[in-house]
């Protein structure tokens, strides 16, 4: 890649989905809280709990917090005798760090879903005539059935006792929530057209 | 090869309430083929004629214009006695409320139709057991009452009910509407296993989870249909993305 002045371009930020998982370090401050373990049997439990939607963790992720922590003084990490590999290491949680958990478990700040960005965008498409808002809730409305069915076939592949299905449930519901507003927003720009 | 023809084909089907002033057109020229197999999703606000439409489909109303055939049987020439037996053997229905009969078991309530169909007794009760087991019921509903039942335990009997004489097509009128996500969940599997195993599907529903999951999706307004998709492909994101998982 050659090297050049000109400025890079403003990222574009990814689409707000409103599920994010903000935090990974209190997450694994959370699963040390119960008792000392390795980096890959974090992993294990995150991958039970987080069912077929664990394709988006990252082995390597994991270590390079648990490092992060540990320079934080939120874990200790002890070696086991046999070698210095990081996946030997056993993290324990520090007293700061048992404190930030208890902190996380009780705030209550909620992902938010994002209807103001797309509410504007029905406004602005209405107001300079480049786009038709119904037609746009109707895309809309497209992309999201695709991923409801997604979501609820992955929720269908789980079992009854699975606690990631339930996960997969809350991802369904807002999914269906947001359907039902954009039905909203369909009759209100309808019954607006040609005024 | 051909294709083959559709096992349901209405067309500018049409049904009244009413006359003059208070004349209420519910299905308004109405087009519509079934494909063998297929898992039709009608989806549309209360009112919009949804209901009256499956109603039509399965000859438990008689149209006011428009023709209409299952199978190899025109609906609109049918009379009475015909439909009887299309609603017995070519149909099963699928209801909101379940309409079990209450003072009968399960188990009965799934023979019912076997008998009226002409089977003899020993016969329904071997069908309506398979049929239990089908419908993952077999151990718990089989000498219960229907109200002993949960939500979703009676929608599976009527489930095994709506297919217990090998009907062609199986028609629901929003089979998911009184029940919690949990049982709605249990219900689309079984939905979806009896698409797999090429059982043609009709729902009637605002459930937009069966909206998303059936092959074809249709939008009904004002007693027509206003829009029609597949949803083909997969997502373009990960599922993990639409939860927005950042590890």
């Amino acid at each position: 890649m050659p090297l050049h002045s000109i400025p890079a371009p403003v990222p574009r930020p990814e689409p707000s989905t409103g599920y994010q998982l903000r935090v990974v370090q209190e997450v694994l401050l959370a699963l040390l809280a119960k008792e000392p373990a390795r980096g890959y049997q974090l992993r294990a439990e995150l991958q039970l709990a987080l069912g077929p939607l664990a394709d988006a963790l990252n082995g390597g992720q994991i270590y390079v917090t648990l490092n992060r922590l540990e320079k934080a003084q939120l874990v200790l990490a002890s070696r086991a005798a046999e070698g210095n590999r990081t996946d030997r290491k056993t993290y324990a949680l520090t007293t700061a760090g048992r404190e930030r958990v208890e902190e996380w478990l009780q705030d209550t700040s909620w992902p938010k879903p994002a209807p103001a960005e797309f509410h504007l965008k029905l406004v602005a498409g209405a107001a300079t005539g480049m786009a038709d808002p119904v037609g746009i809730v109707d895309a809309q409305r497209r992309a999201l059935l695709v991923e409801l069915r997604d979501a609820q076939r992955a929720a269908m592949a789980e079992s009854d006792a699975s606690v990631a299905g339930l996960l997969l449930e809350g991802v369904v519901l807002r999914l269906q929530a947001d359907l039902r507003w954009l039905e909203a927003c369909a009759r209100h720009w309808d019954s607006n057209k040609g005024r | 090869m051909e294709p083959e023809a559709p096992v349901l084909s209405a067309r500018r089907l049409r049904k009244d309430y009413g006359r003059d002033a208070a004349l209420v057109r519910a299905v308004d020229g109405v087009d519509l083929d079934v494909s063998q197999g297929e898992s039709v999703a009608i989806v549309g606000p209360s009112g919009c004629g949804k209901s009256t439409l499956l109603y039509l489909l399965g000859g438990l109303e008689h149209p006011s214009a428009g023709s209409l055939r299952v199978a190899d049987r025109h609906l609109e020439q049918t009379a009475e006695a015909g439909l009887a037996k299309l609603r017995r053997d070519t149909v099963g229905f699928v209801f909101q409320a379940f309409h079990l009969v209450d003072e009968l078991t399960s188990l009965e309530n799934i023979e019912l139709p076997v008998l009226l169909a002409g089977a003899s007794p020993r016969r329904a009760h071997a069908r309506a057991q398979e049929m239990l087991e089908q419908v993952g019921m077999v151990d718990r509903a089989a000498d219960h009452l229907p109200s002993e039942l949960s939500g979703g335990e009676r929608q599976r009997v009527a489930i095994a009910r709506a297919l217990a004489n090998e009907p062609l097509i199986v028609l629901a009128d929003e089979p998911t509407g009184n029940l919690d996500s949990a049982a709605t969940t249990d219900v689309l599997r079984l939905f979806d296993q009896l698409h797999a195993n090429g059982q043609t599907l009709v729902i009637v529903t605002h459930d937009t989870r069966i909206a998303a999951t059936a092959d074809r999706l249709i939008s009904m307004r004002d007693g027509a249909f206003v829009d029609e998709t597949r949803l083909t492909g997969g997502t373009a994101r990960a599922l993990s993305a639409i939860t927005g998982l950042e590890l």
